[in-house]
């Protein structure tokens, strides 16, 4: 199987690696797990003006996992919460040619959005 | 049923079993051996196997091929390191290594069909029935190619090899079948060129595999080239002559190693003894056991490793196994019984033929698959773990190692864009991470009807046969059609090429039949003209001037026919020269008549004499 | 029990691995779970000593060693059955993937058994994973190092013991589970109590696979 040159990127130096402190404002943090592999992701926005301006990730697991979050981070950037609520775990499947047993790992990816975002939407809220 | 032999293809000897009444019994070939050296060698009378072909290893090193076994479903890159250690020339094609041998090139399995025929022949000679069907180890730790190879192996030799079977667990039948032990073994296999464990659970007639691990590449082939390793070094220092450059000697040199190793087995020390090319005088030295231990040591000490993993896999510790059975030439040497025996703490069982044993195993095999052995039954594993390849160059296995066989592994594919028509598969084997790190069994194209993205549901099954091999059946979840799947294998033969290696098999047993034939005829027009030649040389003068320009003439014929490569020509010159000489020999036999009855009438002398 | 035709003689076979007319082999029903293929009740405590007899006992009746003689579809059957048993045996063999295989059957019945993320857990795991990375780029030699080694050798013990009372727990969760089972009351407090058991089964499994994964990560670094 042929990997694109960007996939393979995306494996081999991760982009957005680290994290922001979750108290920080504009912080939004979604830390998601996969039961089935034990692959854990922790993925962060940082949120100005309803833009995700920036974001980070760290995740424990295999290559195909820490692709997925790699790439989530980079589509993040720059995405307004809007736009960032409509990425699908399929579109990373897509985009990094996932096989089936790695599919998860993209899930995990959605997850992580999602729960981000939903953990921003908290914060902003009882503020 | 047709009857069915188990045959244990080795790197060093082969043999041939069958189930006679009951038992297990190996055949014996003329000589009264029962071992096979598997060596093949070309001479000027064609293709020669065994025994015979052994004795050209020091006189024709560069055509005659030994250990043919270590190439069974590899590509060149894989054994570079050790290409040097071999006389015979190799080359690659399509994946596959070649072995030259005069003009032609085979393929490992090709070599290995010949050592197997030779087999078939001894096992239909001893039975007088033909036999067509076999049962063939492998080492356990034998990948998918490495199998694959071994069973077209047998189908070149015309044998339906209606199970492959890995050896340590062939020991256990025949080991099982003798000891009727119940409880935990390990099976410590260290042969001539491969190493393996097993670890099994023997209950009521089933053994079990539990796990087993082994190293495709370590063996007596590796301690005997450290001990000629040794040899060469103090030749070169006592004599300054690299042997390197002598293929014969280098093949005299590890064949004294060999015998070495096996005399320091029962010997403390020993005497070596060889004489160098060009008269450059004899070579002698002194070995101890102490001295052969000291240079094999690392290398003993690389089967441990996979006993300790196969233990871990098997979830046990060295305290829990019952026996520890020895299997393999390679386990009579003193130092691997000790290293055994401290790591397993117990003695290990030497109370079977370590070269027979697998054999007879194979045999056992062959007799449940017949029927005639219904109370056993062998749960196998899967020696590697089987995956795909997925993003980033990274292995993510399906079927993991040390999983009983048969065993099976379901995956749904589908597509990314619309109107893809094809998902491209990699297959691997192996226990690494990466890709790159692991084999590479075969890649194939699963073929999709043009459809939006998502859509298409294939579902591809991998299933691992009960010999360890691959299958894989693809079935569209929407439509329910079965798909038949072309996988070109990495490593390994095409099944076109396999069935063109049958077809030339064939081919090559007629050649060696014409090559016989010509041979003969040359052998008795030979002799013909040598006896005509003298005939006419006696008796010129019995015939006349015309008739002995003919023999001449039919003689110069039959010469130029020997010196050419048609034995039906040959023929058809020694009838012609038979004819012509005719007279000649009348006239010879007459005179011999009338000289025997010289002195007695001599009014009945000839007149013209 | 699905009834279904013998593939051979039509007859109604119910669930046999042999039809009792032409006593041919009936590959085992695609639907058929690896507890019914081994004809064990769906609960969490097995004896290991009768799965094993079992195991053996349907070995040798669809091992494809014993269809040599037999036609191409038996062939195939016994093929298919054996690949099948083996799975079958091999999961309901360990304990956890027992477990796992079993909450995967209920997974119907409780809609969302996903539990929710144990969010120190993660936070400890991708701590412990960047002073691995640190252990692993530093020179394991120089005192830095060494206090590091000591330091996840600690963490190792801990996340050890950690691991072993999840295990305990999960056996406890396991009878309790059989014994509702066994009772098999269809009230919906007996539902509620079902349903709280997949739960909590749930987190301990999923939680304890991730402490397994980073404790063979630091096994797989510190030895």
């Amino acid at each position: 199987m042929a990997y694109s040159d960007k996939v393979v990127d995306h494996f081999n130096n991760p982009r957005n690696m680290g994290s922001f402190k979750k108290e920080e404002d504009g912080v939004g943090t979604g830390m998601v797990g996969a039961p089935e592999c034990g692959d854990v992701m922790k993925l962060q926005i940082k949120v100005q003006n309803d833009t995700i301006v920036d974001a980070k990730f760290k995740t424990f697991g295999c290559g195909s996992a820490i692709a997925s979050s790699s790439l989530a981070t980079e589509w993040l950037k720059g995405k307004t919460l809007e736009e960032a609520q409509k990425i699908k775990n399929t579109d990373i499947v897509q985009e990094l040619n996932l096989p089936p047993v790695k599919i998860h790992c993209s899930v995990l990816a959605e997850d992580a959005i999602k729960a981000a975002l939903a953990d921003y939407q908290k914060k902003s809220e009882t503020k | 049923m047709t009857r069915i032999v188990g045959i244990d293809l080795g790197t060093t000897n082969s043999l041939v079993a069958y189930m006679k009444d009951g038992t297990p019994t190996v055949i014996a070939g003329r000589s009264g051996r029962t071992m096979v050296p598997s060596v093949v060698a070309l001479t000027d009378n064609g293709l020669i196997v065994g025994d015979s072909a052994k004795e050209h290893l020091t006189r024709n090193s560069g055509r005659t091929v030994y250990s043919v076994k270590r190439f069974m479903g590899k590509g060149l890159a894989d054994v570079q390191s050790e290409l040097s250690y071999f006389p015979y020339s190799l080359t690659e094609q399509g994946g596959v290594i070649r072995i030259q041998l005069g003009e032609k090139s085979y393929s490992p399995p090709q070599i290995s069909a010949m050592i197997l025929k030779e087999l078939k022949q001894r096992a239909e000679s001893h039975l007088g029935e033909s036999i067509t069907k076999a049962v063939i180890t492998v080492p356990a730790y034998f990948n998918d190619s490495q199998r694959q190879a071994t069973k077209d192996a047998g189908m070149i030799a015309g044998l339906e090899v209606l199970r492959i079977i890995n050896e340590p667990t062939a020991a256990s039948l025949a080991y099982g079948l003798q000891e009727k032990t119940q409880g935990t073994i390990a099976v410590y296999d260290f042969g001539g060129g491969t190493f393996d464990i097993s670890i099994l659970k023997l209950k009521n007639g089933i053994f079990e595999v539990l796990a087993t691990n082994g190293d495709t590449h370590l063996g007596g082939d590796d301690v005997d080239r450290r001990v000629a390793d040794l040899f060469l070094t103090d030749i070169r220092k006592a004599f300054g002559i690299d042997l390197s450059a002598y293929p014969d000697h280098m093949q005299i040199v590890r064949l004294e190693a060999e015998r070495a190793k096996i005399r320091l087995s029962d010997e403390l020390k020993t005497k070596i003894a060889i004489d160098l090319p060009d008269g450059k005088g004899r070579f002698t030295r002194e070995l101890t056991r102490d001295q052969l231990e000291t240079v094999t040591a690392d290398i003993i000490e690389r089967t441990l490793a996979p006993c300790r993993f196969a233990l871990q896999d098997a979830g046990l510790s060295p305290a829990d196994i019952d026996e520890v059975v020895l299997v393999g030439g390679s386990t009579r040497m003193p130092l691997v019984r000790q290293r055994v025996e401290s790591l397993f703490g117990k003695k290990p069982h030497c109370h079977l033929n370590p070269d027979e044993v697998v054999a007879l195993g194979a045999a056992v095999q062959a007799d449940i698959l017949t029927g005639g052995t219904t109370d056993m039954l062998l749960l196998d594993v899967t020696p590697l773990s089987l995956g795909i390849e997925t993003m980033g160059g990274v292995m993510s296995s399906l079927i993991r190692r040390n999983t009983t066989i048969p065993a099976s592994a379901k995956e749904l594919f589908t597509t990314y864009v619309d109107g893809q028509t094809g998902v491209d598969i990699h297959i691997l084997q192996g226990e690494r991470e990466l890709v790159k790190d692991n084999r590479s069994l075969a890649r194939f194209r699963l073929k999709v009807a043009p459809l939006p993205a998502g859509v298409p549901r294939i579902e591809v099954t991998f299933l691992i046969d009960a010999n360890g091999i691959l299958n894989v059946k693809a079935s569209d979840m929407r439509t329910g059609q079965t798909q038949s799947i072309e996988v070109k294998p990495s490593y390994g033969l095409s099944d076109t090429e396999v069935e063109r290696m049958i077809e030339d098999s064939f081919k090559f047993a007629q050649q060696d039949v014409d090559a016989r034939k010509l041979i003969e005829a040359r052998l008795e027009a030979g002799a013909l003209m040598t006896t005509t030649e003298k005939s006419l040389a006696d008796g010129d003068k019995l015939i006349g001037q015309e008739e002995a320009a003919a023999i001449r003439d039919r003689l110069s014929l039959l010469k130029a026919a020997a010196d050419g490569n048609d034995a039906k020509a040959i023929r058809a010159r020694m009838a012609d020269l038979e004819q012509a000489a005719k007279p000649l020999s009348v006239a010879m036999l007459d005179d011999s008549l009338k000289r025997s009855l010289k002195g007695k009438k001599v009014s009945e002398v000839s007149k013209r004499d | 029990m699905a009834r279904s035709m013998c593939w051979h003689c039509q007859s109604e076979v119910a669930g046999e691995y042999f039809c009792e007319r032409c006593v041919k082999v009936q590959p085992v029903s695609k639907d058929a779970d690896y507890f019914t293929c081994l004809g064990f009740p769906r609960r969490l405590t097995i004896d290991l000593g009768m799965l094993e007899a079992k195991f053996y006992e349907l070995s040798r009746a669809f091992h494809p060693d014993f269809y040599q003689n037999k036609s191409e579809t038996e062939q195939a059957i016994s093929l298919s059955n054996a690949a099948t048993l083996n799975t079958a045996y091999r999961t309901l063999r360990d304990p956890i993937q027992r477990a796992e295989y079993l909450l995967d059957l209920e997974a119907g019945a409780v809609k969302e058994i996903r539990s929710s993320p144990p969010a120190d857990l993660f936070e400890e795991i991708l701590e412990l994973q960047d002073t691995l990375e640190e252990y692993r780029a530093s020179d394991q030699s120089s005192d830095a190092g060494k206090q590091l080694r000591a330091q996840l050798q600690t963490e190792q013990t801990a996340l050890e013991r950690r691991k072993r009372e999840m295990e305990e727990q999960l056996q406890h969760l396991f009878r309790q589970w059989d014994e509702l089972q066994d009772k098999g009351e269809a009230t919906s407090a007996a539902r509620a109590d079902r349903e709280r058991l997949l739960k909590q089964m749930r987190e301990i499994l999923s939680n304890r696979t991730y402490v397994k994964n980073i404790v063979s990560d630091l096994v797989a670094t510190i030895g």
